[in-house]
């Protein structure tokens, strides 16, 4: 455990509500870039990121600092917003399709045009993922985790990350390749 | 190292995750293989493309708010729970006590209806000679008969 880590613990440990309001203040916006990157939506990631953190305030007293406070919030996070896609698929409001994808991050990203667009494809190519090859991807290159740390959180082998990381770039190859081409996202 | 070796290690080349050994084989194929050296360039594009995802801020989310909405779910939870129970409790524990006493009061009635007197008719009737079977037959169906009268 880092030394944040460890002060929030601590304080979770002295004080429920002392230590939650310090969890929240330090993984709120982990939590919500994760979400964000399964849903496609600023509105729906907020309301994840709260139902991740009921959650996690509900569970608190079953967490006994055995492995990283920050492993545990991943797990609850990506289990979390596996439930909300199977869900949303369930009922079919929203499709991952190629053709059908529902994003509103016009609105969460309003820069200039260029920055826009190309935000919109990187989050375009992430929604396309399956969910196994979004998770590697989601913690290699936007929380910047060890293969360790990933096989950890996502309980399995160092080997299956490297697969998984390997199946989710030529995924993304296939997507993004035309687009590099043109020149116009780097 | 073939390009085969060259794309299981093209993965944890870029993520920096390779030993000094496998990184020095990676570096001298990629200099001799072109397609394997075109490969390597577009990985390493996407990797920083995808790096460039800017970061959400969440501004609307607050600790305090979020132990009210906890606690005000866990309270839901409880009441849905007592719930539960007290339909368990008032529907489903009488109706199956009821359940349980007829079929006790249907198998003891079908026991004592047929085994306790075949026992005891074929326990008398197992020492008794022909003619004192007829003769206590007899005797039954008197008795009977006066039982009917």
């Amino acid at each position: 455990m880092c030394m944040n880590e460890k002060h929030i613990f601590k304080a979770l440990q002295a004080d429920k509500t002392e230590g939650f309001s310090l969890l929240v203040a330090e993984y709120r916006d982990m939590i919500l870039n994760i979400a964000y990157s399964y849903t496609g939506n600023k509105d729906d990631s907020e309301d994840l990121t709260q139902e991740v953190l009921i959650k996690v305030y509900d569970k608190l007293d079953s967490f006994k600092g055995l492995s990283k406070l920050s492993t545990w919030l991943y797990k609850i996070t990506i289990n979390t917003c596996h439930d909300h896609v199977r869900r949303k698929k369930r009922m079919k409001i929203i499709s991952y399709d190629q053709n059908n994808i529902n994003l509103k991050s016009d609105d969460d990203f309003d820069k200039t045009t260029e920055t826009r667009e190309t935000q919109k494809l990187i989050i375009e190519s992430i929604l396309k993922l399956p969910l196994k090859l979004r998770d590697v991807i989601i913690l290699k290159e936007l929380e910047d985790k060890s293969y360790k740390d990933i096989a950890g959180i996502l309980k399995c082998s160092i080997g299956t990350v490297e697969s998984r990381l390997f199946r989710a770039r030529q995924k993304l190859k296939n997507i993004l390749a035309p687009e590099i081409k043109k020149g116009e996202l780097l | 190292m073939n390009c085969s070796k060259f794309k299981t290690l093209l993965t944890r080349y870029i993520d920096k995750e390779i030993n000094k050994n496998e990184k020095s084989l990676f570096k001298k194929h990629i200099e001799m293989c072109k397609n394997c050296q075109d490969e390597y360039d577009t990985q390493v594009q996407i990797k920083q493309l995808i790096r460039k995802k800017k970061r959400l801020i969440a501004t609307e989310i607050d600790a305090q708010n979020i132990i009210i909405k906890a606690k005000k779910r866990s309270i839901e939870k409880k009441d849905k729970k007592n719930k539960i129970n007290s339909i368990i409790l008032n529907r489903f524990v009488p109706s199956f006590s009821i359940a349980a006493a007829v079929i006790l009061l249907f198998l003891s009635f079908s026991l004592f209806k047929t085994d306790p007197f075949m026992q005891v008719e074929e326990y008398i009737l197992a020492d008794l000679s022909f003619e004192e079977i007829s003769n206590l037959e007899n005797d039954i169906n008197l008795f009977s008969d006066i039982l009917n009268e």
